[in-house]
């Protein structure tokens, strides 16, 4: 069952590079505890569009609320203080994992929980500890990312992004730049996540996973949302000819 | 009475070492504290920060390192009494300051992007995403190329004999002067240059393979 309470609410959010409009006003509310997959063609605005949930990208207008409240008073002039709650809060994960090279495994995941002053340092350590047993890593906790392979890295970053407690887990293509083999294990730990409740949205080209783990699929083309339902009936009853047409491009990979 | 022995030119340009390794160390040094805030200011966002330090890097890069030295020793004891060896400490400082600062730039822009994105996405405060996951990193890009200008700098002191300076060379014009074969008095300066640079070369080679592993460059 889900919360019907709307975690994160996306109004209209609008992104240009210079001249070149990339979201056209994409609106999206996810209810506590829902996955949803965004897919779509490249250069449709997936990432562009995640990105701008936690203001990595700074959107060009439209508002985001968490839980009922404005994130910023100003949505277009964010104050430090607003972006690191939000931060906070959100929890992302790269395609390239961006692990911190210099640090341990252990002390990628101690590091935030230190700097936002969640937890100190024993305390820290512990939770990283626990969260490296969940992706079933523990073994790895003092190594060096660089000798961690591909997907271990991934799901590494995945309990580093954990460890601040989020609300919700943003997910940018986190299997694309892995072998399916090893994506498989990302895929199995993010489904995990998801039984426990977890609220995602994840940009993926994994059909499989977004017809199996969402609750809903949108599909963005040229910007904006072409899409929208429950995994059975964007993949088997779309309404649009375009999301046939991607649908099959995609499937005949 | 003269003895222009291999062991006698050897023994009388060894005075020379201390001076020549002194100048190295200390420049390194100086130019490595001076190059730090160079590098921040160089790789601010903020104009005003940024263009001083431009020109800063660029006029020490620019100005040929014998001339430099010549400005400052005739251009400041005139006013101030100025010895020759802090004439050439000064100026082989800021000219140090103007590899390394570049050095430091580079390392801070080669850090790849994700990293910042990553700090910043675990919230992490502007400053603790560069002091905590940018700086070391970039720290670790620049130390290679900046122990191989180590044994750059340690070449280059050799021009502060111009001035005065009573290092290596300057010892070796003296024996020249006093009848030693150039020859063989300069092939001994050589051999100086050789015992340390050539180990401190196998450090610089043994830093980079350390170093290596602990970054992800753009």
């Amino acid at each position: 069952m889900q919360d019907p309470r709307v975690l994160l609410d996306a109004e209209s959010i609008k992104k240009s590079f210079k001249d070149n409009e990339v979201l056209k006003g994409v609106t999206l509310k996810v209810h506590a505890g829902e996955v949803i997959a965004l897919i779509g063609p490249s250069g449709a605005g997936k990432s562009t569009f995640l990105r701008c949930l936690n203001y990595l990208e700074r959107p060009t207008g439209g508002a985001l609320s968490l839980d009922g409240q404005a994130a910023f008073v100003d949505p277009l002039k964010p104050s430090k203080t607003e972006l690191l709650k939000l931060r906070r809060r959100v929890g992302m994960v790269f395609q390239t994992f961006n692990l911190f090279p210099h640090l341990s495994v252990v002390k990628n995941i101690v590091l935030a929980q230190k700097l936002n002053g969640l937890r100190n340092a024993k305390e820290a350590e512990d939770y990283a500890l626990k969260l490296l047993g969940q992706v079933g890593l523990a073994d790895k906790a003092h190594a060096k990312p660089s000798e961690c392979s591909g997907g271990q890295q991934q799901r590494i970053a995945i309990a580093r992004a954990l460890s601040l407690d989020p609300e919700l887990m943003l997910f940018d293509e986190p299997t694309s730049a892995l072998d399916p083999e090893v994506g498989n294990d990302v895929l199995k730990v993010m489904r995990d996540l998801a039984d426990r409740g977890m609220t995602m949205i994840v940009v993926t080209h994994e059909m499989k996973f977004a017809e199996r783990v969402a609750d809903r699929v949108l599909l963005l083309d040229q910007g904006g949302i072409l899409e929208e339902g429950p995994p059975a009936q964007v993949f088997y009853n779309p309404t649009h000819e375009r999301t046939r047409t991607f649908l099959q491009a995609v499937l005949d990979r | 009475m003269s003895d222009f022995s291999f062991a006698s030119i050897l023994q009388t340009l060894s005075a020379g070492l201390g001076i020549t390794i002194l100048m190295t160390v200390v420049s390194f040094t100086v130019g490595t504290m001076l190059a730090v805030p160079l590098a921040l200011m160089r790789t601010s966002k903020l104009r005003i920060l940024r263009a001083p330090a431009v020109a800063v890097i660029d006029i020490s890069r620019g100005i040929p390192p014998l001339v430099w030295l010549l400005i400052i020793y005739f251009g400041i004891s005139p006013i101030v009494p100025l010895e020759p060896l802090p004439a050439g400490l000064i100026g082989l400082s800021i000219i140090s300051a103007g590899y390394l600062a570049e050095n430091f730039r580079a390392g801070i822009d080669n850090v790849h992007l994700g990293q910042k994105e990553a700090a910043a996405a675990l919230g992490l405060t502007p400053s603790n995403q560069f002091w905590r996951i940018i700086a070391p990193q970039a720290l670790n890009i620049s130390i290679p190329p900046s122990a191989s200008y180590a044994v750059a700098l340690l070449k280059d002191t050799a021009i502060a004999s111009i001035i005065g300076v009573a290092d290596i060379i300057f010892l070796a014009q003296n024996e020249v002067s006093r009848g030693g074969s150039a020859v063989l008095v300069f092939s001994v300066a050589a051999l100086l240059y050789l015992l340390v640079g050539i180990p401190l070369s196998y450090f610089s080679r043994f830093v980079d393979g350390v170093v290596r592993s602990k970054v992800v460059t753009a």
